[in-house]
């Protein structure tokens, strides 16, 4: 049984400490112990920063003893990937190419959650660069999935996925630029949510594909990637795809249900399931009928699209983002990483010129199915997770790639938020997913959706390998 | 799409992108992946009809 705090939610804890009764100092050392401990098996961090971790919490208990409690993040441990740039701490996205590389400023949303007092624990580790799906990373160590440490945990936020399971962070930020947020979400058993394309800045982040890249929280609890995304979210002048809206409570109404809710799944989404898979997610889709929604199969043809549209738009937005590097310090860059960011620099303009229209294509396809239904689901990946193939960790890195991003990247190229949850293990013990996708902006409905998802009781962390 | 690796690496090395035959294994198996997506396009013949925005293509559904 676990009695420590580690595994508390960020809602649980919230209350507690603004009652005094659990305290941010001892709650910070009861992650930095941990981590000590079981970390260089997972390689969750690539920097943790214990001395600035102590010293928000003291700041935050001194803070909340003297009545000026911030809100539900004020005193929480939080983890962020390693994009997000951090004044005075090393921000290397993952690469052996940013080595040493201390920023003077903080990414906005780095900025925002140490204003609602969040603690920062440290910077996550990730699948260098971005562009991959499997956390694979040689420069840092391959993050290691908690549930069995055989396997890999997906990417690129193997690091912010890992933390949570395997309770190195009640609450992380990560990116998502063809899935990177519910890939690992899917692999490693906690919540993911891609947020619409301009809720949540992406200002002083390491870009990868600027059109696709969309910042967002995970959490192993609904109401805790609530939390966190209501600090994260808001308009941001300095990042010029964010959007000017008033935004709800994303933690208040979260219990109303799915009574009546309208879901469609694509026959796309049920193609090319591995056998696990296909047999979760049907039995997971049968549980939403039993909680009250409505399920019907859709068709949207578009989205065989996506493919396409996804890879040429990120290999060649991440190609023009590096294409110094590529010329001066290509052997800094991951083997894999450096197979994208070449085929991006051969792409022609036209290439990506259809792709864009492809792309609009996909989103006219979308925007059609959403007028008979309230959200769009699918299983997060088809596949379930693999063992990671050491000796041929490159070719793994690009086969994962190639199986997961149809699946995750519509959203991307829609720009319309999807929430990746966890249905359940597979018959090797490893966390499987399914996503929820939703018209721009309705990221509290998804959540919602997730609440009622949540009592079905998807996931147990004490299952989670390290903790057994 | 050409993926022959001399094709392939003249077009790098005159952007001054030097690179080993390893690299264009890699870079060859993307362009496939690519080219097998790019096979569905035949089946969207008005895909060359849709309007796009050049500079950001962001927040699409959006739009009405």
């Amino acid at each position: 049984m676990m009695t420590n705090l580690t595994y508390l939610s960020a809602a649980e804890l919230a209350p507690k400490i603004e009652a005094g009764e659990v305290s941010p100092v001892e709650l910070t050392e009861q992650f930095l112990d941990r981590i000590d401990k079981i970390d260089d098996t997972i390689k969750s961090y690539i920097t943790v920063t214990p001395e600035k971790a102590r010293e928000q919490a003291r700041k935050a208990e001194e803070e909340i003893k003297n009545g000026n409690y911030k809100g539900k993040l004020h005193g929480i441990p939080v983890g962020i990937k390693d994009t997000y740039q951090t004044e005075g701490v090393l921000s290397t996205s993952g690469s052996a190419l940013f080595e040493g590389y201390i920023p003077d400023e903080s990414s906005t949303v780095v900025t925002k959650i140490e204003e609602a007092g969040g603690i920062v624990l440290g910077k996550l580790n990730m699948h260098s660069l971005g562009p991959g799906s499997a956390g694979i990373n040689p420069a840092y160590g391959t993050t290691r999935n908690p549930w069995n440490t055989d396997y890999i945990c997906g990417g690129s936020s193997s690091g912010s996925s890992a933390s949570l399971a395997a309770g190195l962070a009640t609450v992380v930020t990560g990116t998502d630029m063809w899935g990177s947020l519910r890939v690992p979400a899917a692999m490693t058993g906690v919540y993911g949510l891609k947020p619409t394309q301009g809720l949540v800045s992406s200002a002083a982040n390491i870009p990868t594909s600027e059109t696709l890249d969309q910042t967002g929280p995970q959490g192993r609890y609904v109401t805790d990637v609530g939390i966190l995304l209501q600090e994260m979210a808001g308009y941001d002048p300095k990042d010029i795809k964010s959007e000017d809206i008033e935004l709800p409570d994303y933690t208040g109404d979260l219990d109303k249900g799915i009574k009546g809710l309208k879901i469609g799944i694509p026959s796309y989404y049920r193609q090319g399931l591995d056998e696990d898979v296909e047999k979760l997610f049907n039995e997971s889709v049968e549980k939403l009928k039993d909680l009250g929604a409505e399920v019907k199969d859709i068709e949207v043809p578009e989205l065989k699209l996506a493919k396409y549209a996804g890879l040429v738009t990120a290999t060649s937005e991440a190609g023009a983002n590096y294409y110094s590097s590529l010329k001066t310090n290509l052997d800094k860059i991951a083997q894999d990483v450096r197979g994208f960011l070449l085929a991006g620099s051969v792409l022609t303009g036209t290439q990506y010129i259809r792709a864009q229209k492809a792309r609009r294509k996909l989103v006219m396809g979308l925007k059609k199915a959403f007028e008979d239904v309230d959200v769009i689901l699918g299983p997060t990946i088809p596949i379930t997770t693999p063992k990671f193939d050491e000796e041929n960790w490159e070719d793994q890195a690009i086969d994962v790639v190639e199986k997961v991003l149809p699946f995750t990247v519509p959203a991307n190229l829609a720009g319309i938020p999807a929430f990746s949850v966890p249905m359940g293990l597979d018959s090797k013990g490893l966390p499987t997913g399914m996503q929820f996708f939703g018209k721009n902006f309705t990221e509290k409905q998804l959540l919602q959706i997730g609440k009622a998802w949540e009592t079905t009781d998807p996931i147990d962390y004490n299952q989670v390998e390290v903790n057994n | 799409m050409n993926t022959d690796k001399e094709f392939l690496k003249q077009q790098l090395s005159q952007q001054g992108i030097e690179v080993d035959d390893k690299d264009l294994s890699y870079v060859q198996r993307v362009l496939s992946i690519i080219d097998e997506g790019a096979e569905q396009l035949g089946e969207f013949p008005d895909v060359e009809d849709q309007s796009i925005m050049l500079t950001m293509d962001l927040g699409v559904l959006n739009d009405d």
